[in-house]
């Protein structure tokens, strides 16, 4: 199985230094603005659909055809997909930290979270955010392929910034600050335990959808 | 007799054409050519074989174990040549080798360096750079590497030159050296299958028209060619099927031997696999 996040890994080293050099121009171009919502929305976007990217190379090569006539189980090969993007967006999210830290120590109060969030709790925000973007991704791109779901992707990229502009929505309505420190854990504790249970769903239906495929 | 691969009562059922009821058996130490023409099942028989479609019916038995428990193992045991490259444009054929080498319990990266310096294949240059024969190559080399006991081909040898050719189906026959190997192979070159096949499987329409040694077909089989009104003279039980030409008839006769006895007039031609597929599906049963 090992084989399989290998592979993956060899097809989207290319693909990879682009994005971070996407990041790099996101990151020259905002952060100086005091906004680092692009850079963190780009990051895990770029994690969470690192699956996608994969599995568009796959469909090209006609790789799948050849990994089930390895020594895998089709159950091994979507947990490549998941390790994929659970290992991608805790590489965006550590990335993120990084970001955050180095702009309260070099620019204190500035930015659009930092003042209200500490870095670590913006990091498990956007890791949540991106969790939940995967796993809606991977299910749709394994059912319906890439070409189709590139158009869901527009729509389902918008999962981040439906999440936390929704949050801090119903927090105003409620009158609830976010950034109280009784009320945040409970409010990332939640979200974690949603991130969990899409996630184990998500795994769930792309087992169920990768049984039935043939190839 | 000891069978490598045992597929018995394979059915697969699609809108416009099904597999049906597929049976065969390749002995060990034996190479089996699987033959018929384009869209007759033979890819598709191959893939039922691999799970990569799902059969409606049928058992699949590899090296004794059924495909349904074992799988793991069997694919473990196995080599598998498509008829196309799967492996991504960017990568080389060193990268292959470290994914495969991560996924194969039994992986021999000696052995597929071997297979790519006898094949001229560099191991450092990109996929994308190969021709589609070196691409097919590659494909041998990376199904060889583990040391597997089965190999199936599905037209692991089109696209490849004469003399490329040659070089893989020695490295086949190489193989089936050990009589614990036996190997599949579909292919439309029925020259290729002359040389190296002990048996054939003729499928048509998704059916299994024969399966037999070759030499046993070769032996008995012939062709007759006669006239119109001599064709009504041949018993109908001789006749396996027939083909009308600007001339007269070509008849492929079941036993030779008993031919020639009761008609020793006619000149018996022997049959090669192409004129066996030839007859089957482009000619008429009486």
């Amino acid at each position: 199985m090992n084989g399989l996040l290998y592979k993956d890994l060899l097809n989207l080293t290319p693909t990879l230094k682009y994005l971070v050099f996407m990041a790099l121009i996101f990151c020259v171009v905002f952060i100086p603005l005091g906004n680092e919502l692009p850079v963190y929305i780009i990051l895990i976007m770029f994690g969470a659909l690192l699956p996608t990217t994969a599995i568009s190379f796959d469909t090209a090569a006609r790789w799948d055809k050849y990994a089930v006539s390895l020594p895998v189980t089709r159950r091994e090969i979507v947990v490549a997909r998941y390790q994929l993007m659970v290992g991608g967006i805790c590489v965006a999210g550590i990335i993120s930290l990084i970001i955050a830290v180095a702009m309260m120590i070099l620019m204190p109060g500035e930015g659009i979270f930092l003042p209200y969030f500490s870095p670590l709790m913006l990091m498990v925000l956007f890791v949540a955010c991106g969790l939940l973007l995967g796993s809606i991704a991977l299910p749709l791109t394994l059912k319906f392929g890439v070409e189709k779901m590139r158009y869901i992707i527009m729509v389902v990229a918008l999962t981040p910034v439906v999440v936390i502009f929704g949050m801090s929505f119903f927090a105003d309505l409620s009158g609830i600050t976010p950034t109280d420190p009784v009320l945040m854990p409970v409010i990332i504790g939640v979200l974690l335990a949603v991130t969990a249970l899409f996630v184990y769903v998500s795994f769930w239906l792309s087992v169920r959808i990768y049984a039935k495929k043939e190839f | 007799m000891e069978y490598a691969i045992n597929v018995t009562g394979l059915c697969k059922s699609y809108q416009d054409f099904a597999l049906d009821n597929v049976s065969f058996a390749v002995p060990k130490g034996s190479i089996m050519g699987f033959i018929g023409e384009n869209g007759a099942g033979k890819s598709t028989t191959i893939k039922a074989m691999l799970n990569l479609i799902h059969r409606d019916a049928g058992t699949v038995e590899i090296l004794g174990m059924d495909l349904d428990g074992h799988e793991k193992e069997i694919k473990e045991r196995i080599g598998v040549v498509f008829d196309e490259c799967c492996f991504h444009d960017n990568l080389t054929p060193a990268d292959i080798s470290k994914i495969l080498g991560n996924i194969y319990q039994n992986w021999d990266g000696r052995l597929y360096q071997k297979y790519l310096a006898q094949f001229g294949l560099d191991e450092k240059k990109k996929i994308k750079e190969f021709s589609r024969g070196m691409k097919m190559k590659l494909g041998i080399a990376a199904a060889l590497a583990h040391r597997p006991d089965v190999l199936i081909l599905d037209e692991a040898t089109s696209g490849l030159d004469p003399i490329v050719r040659e070089e893989i189906l020695d490295i086949f026959l190489d193989f089936i050296q050990d009589e614990n190997h036996a190997i599949l192979i579909s292919s439309h070159i029925t020259s290729d299958l002359d040389k190296i096949a002990d048996y054939l499987t003729f499928i048509h329409h998704g059916r299994i028209i024969l399966s037999s040694g070759r030499d046993d077909l070769m032996d008995s089989m012939g062709i007759v060619k006669c006239g119109t009104e001599e064709l009504e003279k041949i018993e109908q039980d001789q006749i396996i099927r027939y083909r009308k030409n600007q001339f007269g008839c070509e008849v492929l006769i079941r036993n030779k031997r008993s031919f020639a006895v009761g008609h020793p007039e006619m000149v018996i031609d022997p049959v090669t696999t192409e004129a066996i597929m030839l007859f089957y599906s482009r000619g008429e049963e009486l």
